[in-house]
């Protein structure tokens, strides 16, 4: 964000706007994706319901909406939906495995003025990314809509979740994105599902494969923690939030704890007045947590969603940062006996 | 460009929101963020339809002790920079 963002910065922060909010509009998708955190139900908002909730966020402040599923181009309504949203005022971001997406609805994203569209890609062939799709031809249909939106002018970011399946190929899906003129984010975080089983942990890379990962990325890029970092907390719950397709609001997709519902309650009062979340801001005001001891503590970027999800405690450790943590102290140890 | 003849409306690819006394637009394709505050965010809010420069001015004399060339100049001015911006568009 230019610096000029910094001008409303600090009313952002003192009256916990939510600016930005992810919308999950349907969980239902049309893959099955081996490592998915989601719910497999069939829960959707109508569009009625997305047009009021919408003029709920837009009253509380929110201006950037991420669209997410499930897969959102199931819907027949999908492109009805963007374009109300866009009418209200919102700026729209996309998440989707694009395998839905055709030339012509490309088109119609350029119209919509979509701002950006993450595509879930997990690897460059078809024996690789469906095995972990579990769709047969879903890789060659991903991998046209990326060039669809590319070619129409939009901002296209590659999503690859890396985990022992694709492991063998990150390097060229790095490649593929540059070759394809987009950006893309490599990211070696298996979340545990929504439901709290963790069975799907077990596709998470093992210490070496991570260690070899990270290694490589930071010798890429120049990375400096501060000493707070493993207290540090996102802005989730404080400008970011979500809302499931139940309606449900949580501080972040990634950290499903319930703070109210937009059917029972209204949204700007569930984020101004929730007893959760009120008491979540409280404690991160106050500095709260289980790791200012540890001694990982400064080589640590923590998510507070995986905290949770993994441990049932927000301020606690999540295993996967611990391990990163682990890694970055190595990393920046041996670069340091090299000076 | 003679702005007097011609009408302008806000960008169809605008994003924008209101947070507090500012007006936060968004121009999604080139990632750009505008501010604008005082009489601008009643211009802004007047582009909601098409409108002709002597209405805008028209109604900026009615909210602010201006002269009506004053506000001719100073509105003149802000469109443009805003078609500039490609955050406002003329209508054919």
């Amino acid at each position: 964000m230019e610096n000029i963002w910094q001008e409303v910065d600090s009313t952002l922060k003192q009256r916990n706007i939510p600016i930005s909010i992810v919308f999950e509009l349907t969980r239902r998708c049309n893959l099955s994706c081996i490592h998915c955190y989601n719910k497999k139900d069939n829960a959707q908002l109508t569009l009625k319901q997305i047009e009021n909730i919408a003029f709920s966020l837009r009253k509380a402040g929110c201006l950037f909406l991420t669209l997410t599923g499930g897969e959102i181009f199931i819907r027949d309504d999908c492109f009805e939906i963007i374009s109300l949203l866009r009418q209200i005022g919102f700026d729209i971001k996309i998440i989707t495995n694009g395998s839905l997406i055709t030339a012509l609805k490309a088109k119609r994203l350029r119209e919509l003025s979509v701002s950006e569209i993450g595509v879930s890609l997990y690897g460059v062939s078809s024996s690789v990314h469906d095995k972990i799709t579990q769709v047969k031809g879903s890789f060659n249909k991903t991998l046209s809509a990326i060039k669809f939106l590319k070619k129409e002018g939009l901002a296209v970011h590659i999503k690859c979740t890396l985990m022992k399946e694709n492991f063998v190929e990150y390097r060229e899906v790095m490649k593929l994105a540059e070759d394809l003129g987009v950006t893309y984010i490599i990211d070696p975080v298996i979340s545990p599902k929504d439901d709290g089983s963790k069975d799907v942990l077990k596709r998470r890379l093992n210490f070496e494969e991570l260690k070899s990962f990270y290694w490589e990325e930071f010798s890429n890029i120049d990375r400096e923690y501060d000493s707070q970092e493993g207290s540090s907390f996102c802005d989730a719950g404080f400008n970011f939030g979500a809302i499931s397709a139940e309606g449900n609001v949580y501080p972040c997709i990634q950290l499903p704890l319930k703070l109210g519902n937009v059917f029972e309650d209204d949204f700007e009062d569930i984020w101004g007045n929730s007893p959760v979340l009120n008491d979540i801001r409280r404690r991160i005001h106050s500095r709260e947590s289980a790791c200012s001891n540890c001694d990982l503590f400064s080589y640590c970027s923590r998510c507070p969603g995986l905290s949770y999800l993994e441990n049932g405690n927000l301020f606690g450790p999540s295993q996967s940062a611990c391990l990163t943590a682990k890694i970055y102290k190595e990393f920046k140890e041996k670069k340091d006996n090299e000076i | 460009m003679k702005l007097q003849k011609k009408m302008f409306v806000r960008s169809p690819d605008t994003a924008w929101q209101d947070i507090e006394d500012k007006t936060v637009i968004v121009t999604p394709r080139t990632k750009k963020i505008h501010i604008i505050s005082g009489s601008g965010r009643s211009i802004w809010s007047c582009l909601e339809k098409p409108q002709k420069l002597e209405n805008i001015v028209e109604l900026l004399c009615g909210e602010y002790e201006v002269s009506v060339q004053q506000a001719r100049d100073d509105v003149s001015r802000f469109i443009q920079d805003l078609v500039d911006k490609k955050i406002v568009k003329v209508v054919d």
